[in-house]
This record gives structure tokens, sequence and C-alpha cells, in this order.
């Protein structure tokens, strides 16, 4: 079955809304921007549609703030167009989805990381 | 405030002192001078002689600020300007023009009955180091965005930049935006050579490469570095992306990079 729609460095996973509801300390993020550049300042960005966009967060052991752990679902409720300033458009249609971020070999570290751009 | 209006409210059973509110009070020093304290620092002291006395002790708050200019005397103000001057509290003068910055206030800064002051930072020096400090700010964030401005640039046909650049430079960078646009510098073609890479794999426009690696810890895997040749189907850029060691065809790589099973099979839509 076909149903993963890559966007540069950003890939949408349609989830089931149970998996989702099992995830505790959810948090709404505001705005529409999915995910921002560090150095080209560049925005994969929601234009049209209606979307709500949940981060998944941790409380911090030594300052006790909410941290965000990187997990990312985004409910499209209305068909949802997807730009970013050097990726051609894609359309989501409404469902759940749950937003991988690209990561890489950090072969200095030995570890796998987040893409960053 | 003036020596003689706080001496004025110093009378009766609060002759020695008086609250003026949360954590404020106004209170006599010797014979000849009133202070205001706010906790434990007497932010500000009015002399007979007309001469008075601002200070923070250290505690550059906006309740600090706040109460210097409450309870200064008339024509004075304390703000700060975190753009023009840093991190510094600024003593402001209403006169002859408003907002006439005077001084940074650092320690105390004493001023005479005829306006003249003592101590306190120079505010030209403030505003030149802050000059330095956003100058410098500027020029990190240039540094950081070099090869991508410049790849931009050769792109439009302009001139290859005279820094130096290494393979070495190239492999050390994390982030993925700077490296591609290094590699464009460099020459795909030529920074594939340079590191030896083969391709194992190849799929559609994918291609898993492998090549040696000299100088890395081995971290108990064998000593060659896996890469996935992408290229963005929007802008046909290529990207060398870094895979684990283990990947063995485009297929695990690609599922390994997204975490996510099935990728190639599963795909939709890319762009």
């Amino acid at each position: 079955m076909k149903d993963l729609i890559r966007h540069g460095d950003l890939l949408f996973v349609p989830v089931k809304k149970t998996q989702v509801s099992e995830v505790e300390g959810l948090r709404e993020v505001s705005g529409k921007v999915i995910e921002r550049g560090e150095v080209t300042g560049h925005a994969h960005r929601v234009t049209e549609g209606d979307v709500t966009i949940e981060e998944h967060v941790r409380k911090s052991w030594q300052s006790g703030d909410m941290l965000p752990t990187g997990i990312r679902y985004m409910t499209v409720h209305t068909p949802a167009t997807v730009t970013h300033e050097e990726h051609k458009p894609v359309t989501l249609l409404p469902g759940l989805y749950e937003i991988m971020r690209a990561r890489e070999f950090d072969y200095t570290a030995g570890l796998g990381r987040r893409v960053m751009d | 405030m003036t020596y003689y209006e706080a001496d004025r409210r110093l009378q009766g059973r609060c002759k020695n002192s008086r609250r003026l509110e949360n954590n404020t009070y106004l209170e006599r020093r010797g014979e000849n001078a009133i202070a205001v304290r706010f906790h434990a620092t007497d932010v500000l002291t009015f002399r007979k002689d007309g001469s008075w006395t601002a200070s923070t002790g250290g505690w550059n708050t906006v309740t600090t600020r706040d109460r210097l200019s409450r309870y200064s005397p008339p024509g004075y103000s304390f703000g700060s300007d975190a753009s023009q001057y840093g991190q510094g509290m600024v003593v402001y003068r209403h006169s002859p023009r408003m907002w006439t910055p005077l001084c940074i206030l650092e320690g105390t800064v004493t001023f005479a009955a005829d306006g003249s002051l003592k101590g306190g930072g120079d505010i030209e020096e403030a505003r030149e180091d802050r000059r330095k400090e956003r100058n410098q700010v500027a020029r990190e964030r240039y540094q950081e965005r070099f090869w991508l401005l410049a790849a931009r640039r050769v792109q439009r046909g302009g001139k290859v930049p005279r820094k130096p650049l290494t393979l070495e430079m190239i492999q050390a960078e994390a982030n993925v935006s700077t490296r591609t646009a290094m590699i464009r510098i460099y020459g795909l073609e030529r920074y594939l050579v340079a590191v030896k890479a083969e391709s194992i794999d190849t799929v559609g426009e994918y291609s898993l490469l492998t090549y040696p690696l000299e100088d890395s810890p081995s971290w108990g895997r064998e000593r060659v570095l896996r890469a996935l040749k992408m290229t963005c189907p929007s802008t046909g850029t290529c990207y060398i992306h870094p895979v684990d060691p283990s990947c063995r065809s485009v297929s695990e790589a690609l599922d390994w990079i997204f975490q996510t099973p099935g990728y190639l099979n599963r795909l939709q839509a890319e762009a």
C-alpha cells in the first residue's frame, strides 16, 4: 500500500488514531510551520487546509520544564498543502500523520542524529 | 524625589523609616542623608547638599529600574536599551532634551547639586561595545552561511570563492544544507573520486555509496562510510547522506533514514 509522502527531509507517515491516543504528553504547536531550517531559515509550512500539529513533550529532570522530544503528529482536517522554499508543494489528505524527520549517521560520534538544514 | 521631599515624609513616628511600597522603604542614613532602600540595597541616597546617588547593587532588574525611576529627582529616568547599549541600565536626563542618555549605571553614580555626575560607565563606550557585539554576531552568522551563499552565487554564474575548501572541511560539516553547498562548490564528481567512493546498490535516482574511513573511530563496526546519494526531485540537487554502516542496500538505507520500514514500496509521492 502506497501511503508515505516525502517532502524534503520530512516524511509523513499515516498512523491510526488509537496509536496516538495512547501517547501521553502531547502539546499543540501554534502556527502552521512544521519544521524550520537551522541555517537556511527555510520552513516546511502548511499554506492551505486546516491542520493541527502536536508534539510530544517530556518533563526535564533538571529544570522540570516540558521539553519537546522531536516526535510530532499532524492531524489534517481538510486537504492540506505543505510548501517549502526549495521543494514543490505536496498535498495531504485528511487523516492523522506522524512527521518523521530524516536522520543521518555521525561517523565521529558513532550515532544517528537528526538532519539539520 | 529630593532630600527635602523625603525629609517631609519622615516625620512623627515614621521619622526614621517609612514604607513606600512593596519591599521599598525610605530610611534615614545619619543626619544629612536619606535613602530609598529596595530589599537590602540603597538604590537612591539623597543628601542635604542637593547631591544624590543611584545604585543597583548589582541587581539590574525591572523592579530596581522601576524604583530608581519612580523615586529619583525630577528630570531623570532609568531604563534600558539593549539594542543600543547592551544589557546595562541607562541613566537618562530629560533636559534640555527628553531621553538624553547620560551614562550606564555600573556600581554607583553620584549626581552633584549642579547636575554633574561622577562614576558610571561611558555611554559612547557602551554604544561602541554593542556595535562591535552586533558586528561579531553578523560576522558569525555570515561565516555560518558562507558556503550556502557562495553556492547560490556560483549557481547564478558568480565566481567560485577563493576561501580554501578541503575534503576534511566537507566531512566535518554537520549541517546538511551547508555540506551540500560545499560539495556543490567542490564538485560532486571530484568529491566522489576524492573519497574513493564505490556504488554498491542503485535504485532509480538513489545510489548507496561506500568509501573507506581512515581517521574515524570504528565503534565496533566496519571502517567504511556508507552514504546514500539522493537527488531532490524538486530542485535536482544531489545530497550525500551518511547512513549507518550496517546498511547494505538502498532500501535498507532509506528505511534507516526515515525510521520507517518498507519506504521504497510504500512511497506515494515525494517532492
